[in-house]
């Protein structure tokens, strides 16, 4: 609706504050890839495994399920970090570096190609490392991904990594979409623009969705703030 | 790594500053003094490119995730 012409894949970044959204827009994008066919792999890093898969099926984006399980390959991230066991399919371990990381997202999508990627979040990932290494790790990453074709979502709180990083990161993706919401008399309004995708007309404006059972709804065109 | 190659383009940039103020361009003659220039130049923008291929190459993605 809000891309007229692109190449079908790419890599994007999606900025948004927390409790927009960002996640709920993720999983429904994984699951509508799974529903079509296509194999989804969706790298958790701040809530275990069950928080994820329920938070899918309180939305009615049931990811456990059927084929849509069999196609859907989970890295879990978060077990390492809090250091908990993990019944995801990859789970790194306790210590684990970003060339772990790398190494486990080359294996679970070796011999994939036109297939969707979520990593949620790239800060929780990046934070504690020089902003040239994060800049390597998502360089590398991307380059892999886009060589197999695939559609790739990585999720960034603004202001939780540094500002060089911040500066950085950005420039490797194919395209950047925003989340965005604001109290209003009416109360919360959640809105979502496309703010860059290379080599694809689109539009730039903010639409005003809610979240529903099934994930995001667009509801109508966000006035533009002054 | 930016500041390197931040300091290399500033230096490359003054080329042509240098040479006239060192007497270069009376020595070798104006038309000698401009290919050194453009040639100093190359150089260091070659240097620059290759040390950023290194600098980029030598950075390790052996980091934890987490700090312990």
């Amino acid at each position: 609706m809000l891309v007229e012409r692109s190449t079908g894949h790419g890599c994007f970044l999606l900025l948004g504050k927390s409790g927009v959204g960002k996640s709920i827009f993720a999983l429904q994008f994984i699951h509508d890839g799974l529903a079509a066919g296509m194999k989804g792999v969706y790298i958790h890093t701040s809530v275990p495994t069950e928080g994820l898969m329920e938070q899918a099926s309180s939305l009615h984006l049931n990811l456990d399920e059927g084929d849509l399980k069999e196609r859907l390959i989970l890295i879990d991230v978060y077990a390492s970090l809090a250091g908990l066991p993990s019944t995801s399919q990859v789970v790194l371990q306790q210590g684990a570096t970003l060339n772990d990381l790398s190494h486990a997202i080359n294996e679970a999508t070796k011999n994939l190609t036109n297939f969707r990627l979520v990593l949620d979040d790239l800060a929780s990932v990046v934070a504690y490392t020089r902003p040239e290494v994060a800049f390597k790790f998502t360089q590398v990453t991307l380059s892999r991904l886009r060589a197999q074709k695939a559609t790739a979502i990585m999720i960034l709180i603004p202001g939780v990594i540094s500002a060089e990083q911040e500066r950085l990161l950005p420039t490797v993706f194919d395209g950047l979409l925003e989340m965005d919401s604001e109290e209003t008399l009416e109360g919360l309004k959640r809105r979502f623009r496309v703010r860059t995708i290379r080599n694809a007309k689109h539009r730039t404006d903010w639409v005003q969705f809610d979240i529903y059972e099934g994930g995001i709804q667009v509801t109508a065109q966000a006035p533009s703030r002054a | 790594m930016f500041l390197k190659v931040t300091l290399i383009v500033v230096v490359a940039n003054r080329v042509d500053v240098l040479l006239p103020a060192y007497g270069l361009t009376s020595l070798m003659g104006t038309e000698t003094a401009d290919y050194a220039y453009r040639t100093v130049w190359s150089i260091l923008l070659l240097v620059s490119f290759v040390s950023l291929y290194i600098d980029w190459r030598n950075t390790s993605l052996d980091q934890p995730i987490k700090p312990s």
